[in-house]
């Protein structure tokens, strides 16, 4: 086992690992944080994205050691309290929420998308959700929701 | 319909959304359990062989190994994943380690362990001695004589035929008469969840299973089969669904973890990866149908003669009589012709078992009939929605088959509306663009599915209301949420008539010990009967509320008006009552809580139908198709909840054109699955999806709640042939096996 500190959701955590665990793993079995979801652990699908270093990256592929004094946020560090970030209010507003299942994903890449460029086309959010895959929605509402939310995220 | 509703035909979101987007959602693999054991599964690396023995001992040596289970230690007791009911004559041939595995990927052993680490490990110590067997994979193979024989019945699973009128005599009557044959492979799900179990038996005989399960009701029953537990003593959790779309009706392995949990006196967890998920579960069944048409000189359809060959794959489950019925239920669904026949067999393979898929039968079904249609409108040189003019079916037609009537089947207005949506008219069938490298063609094509099982078994589901002491509801039905957006709609049909906003109602479901009976989430009845239920518990609710109001008003029921959680009166000088006076009221005087139960039984089974519409270039160069403008109208009878509804019919059009383009289960030549990843088996991206129009008819359906009927699975059904069709029309050829890949494409250019 070997240690490794992180910073996840604001707080500072320190643990013992396997080398070879993945920060998808770690989050969810050591620290209780199962908004990442395991839909392909492969890298395919995007449903257990998290941002490091404000980037959205894939927590399956992502070996916990590489996570060593870097600051990690998952879709639970999003909303303060019960007050939700206005991408997670887009979402339900827009109805791109169905089995929910992709959603901790695309709403971490949403995040990080619109951190990078506020203002996307259609095409680029389009191009920015190309690792995030979704069996319900065929994507309409998900991007509608995006757009959405760049209006909110321009209000507050 | 123009009406006055405070909450139906309005928009709200799915109830859970909140959860959803903040990770707050708690889906099965979430749940952590005290003491929790996990499992791995040792997938039979054949394709057909018997298991001879199974060394376990360096298995079991392994420190933090509790359990190992396999065909040798187990209950061998036959089972049909999709049976329904206690009495459901369903084919058992299932079982949890099966003596003969029939596939690369059966179930030949599972290990319990203290971590998934070790279960693996675990896994690998196992030593199998098997007798191989002949396999045989394709549909074509198992029916030749002398093929290797799966179940002793030279892989006949079921067969079966219906009709109506005399079509070989119609056939002989014809000014021409049309055959094709087209092919469809198995595919898979993709519900982004996918498949996990927990179960945990407990001293006092209780066993809990915590699964995201489409009908958790059956499958309580199939377990209580295979090991003999009373049904008071198992209880089904659902604590969410990440997508089913059919794959969650199956018992699939459900009964391994609570074998794995009785043997080790500890909850046990067993989680599918995707690679397992694709390979060790079930699939949309792949067929081969030949479609024969006649028409006369005008196009009307003189006579329709189906034959459906249906891969059932290794093992029954739903392949016939259940699917194969459904594909002929629904063919009897579309047209006026007085003539026709459906002629349907299951065959047995050593592939992944067929399961229940959106659609259930319909997209095999329609691809094929709808890929004909276009092919005879271009042969006779008319417009393909000319020809579903002439030979569609209208509101009230009678079925020609049972001789009853169709409800409210609104095939035409939804083609008409979108011809209109889409430019149909203004657009031509093909075109060469940019010096050939590019084929253009549009594509169209109406079919429909169903709304429940009314007639073909017992369609009911028993529903509970309760009203708080401050008039807002507990709605109880046994639904399982999959994401579909059922249980908001039955939150909006409880509002409306009780005079609630949706919020005052919350719903509980997903948990077989509160709730009562239910088919279970198959067949598009998640609306139409499950929404029936609550329609019919909610008035019922209403009633009880209007004669308690009469009194403590003092004036008579049919003045009284619902609206804001209190009820008031036309009569003057008459304050209203609210809610949590009436029912504080009702509680002092009468000492009688307000709760209802009611169990609805469907009483009419109409179609849902939709009519697609695509544009789409063919690159000739690399074989590539692009999908241009998409326009899907749907006969819904009444929208609801238009957010939800467009929602289903994206999703459904997302896994139609993947269906066309580039979806297939492929395998190597011993059967191993090859497409086991989402790399390898390719799911529409966002930014390869076209742009999606949709519209609604809404001209209310008999037997539905508000008049409303399905839209889940018939959402899919149209997708593909319109896509295909768009694609032959484009190319001057028709695509007859799906899914139309780059390279099939490229050799059909050839040809
Ligand atoms: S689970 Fe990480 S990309 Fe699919
Ligand atoms: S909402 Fe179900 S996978 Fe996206």
């Amino acid at each position: 086992m070997e240690l490794v500190s992180f910073i996840v959701n604001d707080k500072k955590v320190e643990l013992a690992v396997e080398r070879n665990w993945t920060l998808l793993k770690v989050l969810r079995e050591k620290l209780d944080l199962t908004g990442a979801k395991p839909g392909c652990e492969a890298g395919d699908c995007g449903a257990c994205k998290v941002l490091l270093d404000g980037k959205a990256v894939n927590s399956c592929t992502t070996n916990i050691m590489k996570v060593q004094d870097r600051t990690v946020t998952t879709v639970e560090g999003l909303s303060k309290g019960t007050e939700l970030h206005p991408i997670q209010s887009a979402f339900i507003e827009a109805g791109a929420v169905q089995c929910g299942y992709c959603t901790p994903g695309m709403v971490i890449t949403a995040k990080s998308l619109l951190d990078q460029n506020p203002h996307p086309t259609e095409q680029e959010i389009r191009d920015g959700l190309d690792n995030n895959l979704c069996r319900c929605t065929g994507y309409v509402k998900i991007v509608e929701a995006i757009q959405l939310a760049t209006k909110k995220l321009e209000e507050s | 319909m123009k009406d006055n509703f405070n909450q139906i035909g309005k928009s709200f979101p799915i109830q859970d959304a909140a959860l959803k987007v903040t990770g707050a959602m708690i889906y099965t693999a979430d749940i952590k359990h005290p003491r929790g054991l996990h499992a791995k599964m040792l997938f039979s690396p054949h394709a057909h062989a018997r298991v001879i023995s199974v060394d376990t001992s360096e298995a079991e040596a392994l420190p933090g190994v509790l359990v190992v289970t396999h065909t040798h230690n187990t209950p061998q007791v036959a089972f049909n994943s999709q049976k329904k009911f206690i009495g459901h004559k369903a084919l058992e041939d299932e079982y949890l380690f099966p003596p003969i595995v029939r596939y690369v990927g059966d179930r030949v052993a599972a290990v319990a362990a203290e971590t998934v680490e070790i279960a693996e490990e675990a896994v690998k110590l196992i030593k199998v001695e098997y007798e191989v067997l002949p396999a045989v994979f394709t549909i074509d193979e198992a029916m030749k004589p002398g093929a290797p024989d799966i179940n002793g019945n030279h892989n006949l699973q079921f067969k079966m035929e219906s009709n109506t009128g005399d079509a070989d005599e119609a056939f002989k009557n014809s000014y021409k008469v049309y055959e094709g044959t087209y092919r469809f492979p198995a595919i898979h799900h993709a519900m982004m969840e996918n498949h996990v179990v927990s179960a945990s038996y407990e001293p006092d005989g209780l066993l809990t299973v915590w699964a995201p399960d489409q009908n958790s009701i059956a499958h309580k029953i199939i377990t209580s089969d295979i090991f003999n537990i009373p049904l008071q003593m198992i209880k089904s959790i659902t604590p969410a669904l990440g997508g089913g779309f059919g794959a969650k009706t199956d018992y699939n392995n459900i009964g391994v973890p609570v074998l794995l949990s009785m043997r080790a006196g500890r909850p046990v967890t067993l989680g599918y990866n995707r690679s397992e998920t694709i390979v060790g579960t079930c699939t949309r069944q792949g067929a081969k149908a030949t479609v024969k048409i006649g028409v006369d000189k005008e196009g009307n359809i003189m006579a329709q003669a189906m034959d459906m060959i249906t891969n059932t794959g290794s093992y029954a489950t739903c392949g016939g009589p259940i699917i194969l019925g459904a594909m002929s239920a629904k063919y009897y669904k579309m047209l006026k012709c007085p003539n026709m026949k459906f002629k349907g067999a299951s065959i047995y393979t050593n592939t992944p078992s067929g399961g229940a898929m959106r659609g259930y039968g319909s997209p095999q079904l329609f691809g094929a009939i709808c890929a004909q249609y276009n092919e005879i409108a271009k042969d006779l040189n008319m417009d393909i929605t000319k020809f579903y003019e002439k030979n569609l079916v209208g509101p009230d037609d009678i079925e020609q088959r049972s001789k009853k009537s169709l409800g409210n089947a609104r095939p035409k207005d939804a083609m008409q509306k979108g011809m209109e949506m889409f430019d149909w008219n203004n657009k031509p069938l093909n075109e060469v663009r940019e010096n050939g490298r590019y084929l253009y063609g549009k594509g169209m094509s109406v079919a429909c599915h169903g709304n429940g099982v009314f007639g073909v078994g017992r369609d009911m589901t028993a529903a509970t209301l309760r009203l708080n002491e401050d008039g807002t509801a507990l709605l109880n039905v046994c639904s399982h949420e999959m994401g579909s957006g059922a249980i908001i709609s039955l939150k909006q049909i409880v509002a409306e008539i009780l005079g609630l906003e949706v919020d005052d109602v919350r719903s509980i479901h997903g948990n077989t010990d509160v709730a009562g009976w239910s088919n279970g989430e198959s067949a598009s009845r998640g609306l139409f009967v499950e929404g029936g239920a609550a329609y019919k518990v909610a008035l019922q609710m209403k009633q009880r509320l209007t004669k308690y109001a009469a009194e403590y008003l003092r004036v008579k029921e049919d003045t009284l008006i619902f609206g804001n959680k209190e009820i008031s009166t036309d009569q003057i000088n008459c304050p209203p009552v609210k809610y949590v006076d009436l029912i504080s009221f009702v509680h002092d005087k009468h000492q009688e809580d307000f709760i209802e139960t009611c169990t609805y039984a469907s009483v009419a089974l109409p179609g849902s139908y939709g009519a697609h519409f695509a544009e789409v270039l063919v690159d000739t160069k690399t074989g590539e198709v692009k999908i241009l403008d998409y326009v899907a109208v749907h006969d819904v009878g009444r929208a609801i909840n238009p957010m939800i509804l467009e929602g289903q019919l994206h999703g459904g059009i997302q896994q139609g054109i993947g269906y066309a383009l580039c979806e297939d289960i492929t395998f190597d030549e011993n059967g191993k699955v090859t497409s086991d990843s989402f790399s390898t088996y390719h799911i529409l991206h966002a930014n390869e999806m076209p742009k999606i129009k949709t519209g609604f008819i809404e001209e209310g359906e008999y037997g539905g709640p508000y008049g409303a009927k399905s839209i889940g699975e018939a959402a899919i059904v149209p997708v593909a042939s319109a896509v295909l069709n768009a694609v032959s029309n484009a190319i001057g050829k028709p695509v007859q096996q799906y899914p139309a890949k780059p390279e099939r494409v490229l050799s059909l250019l050839k040809k």
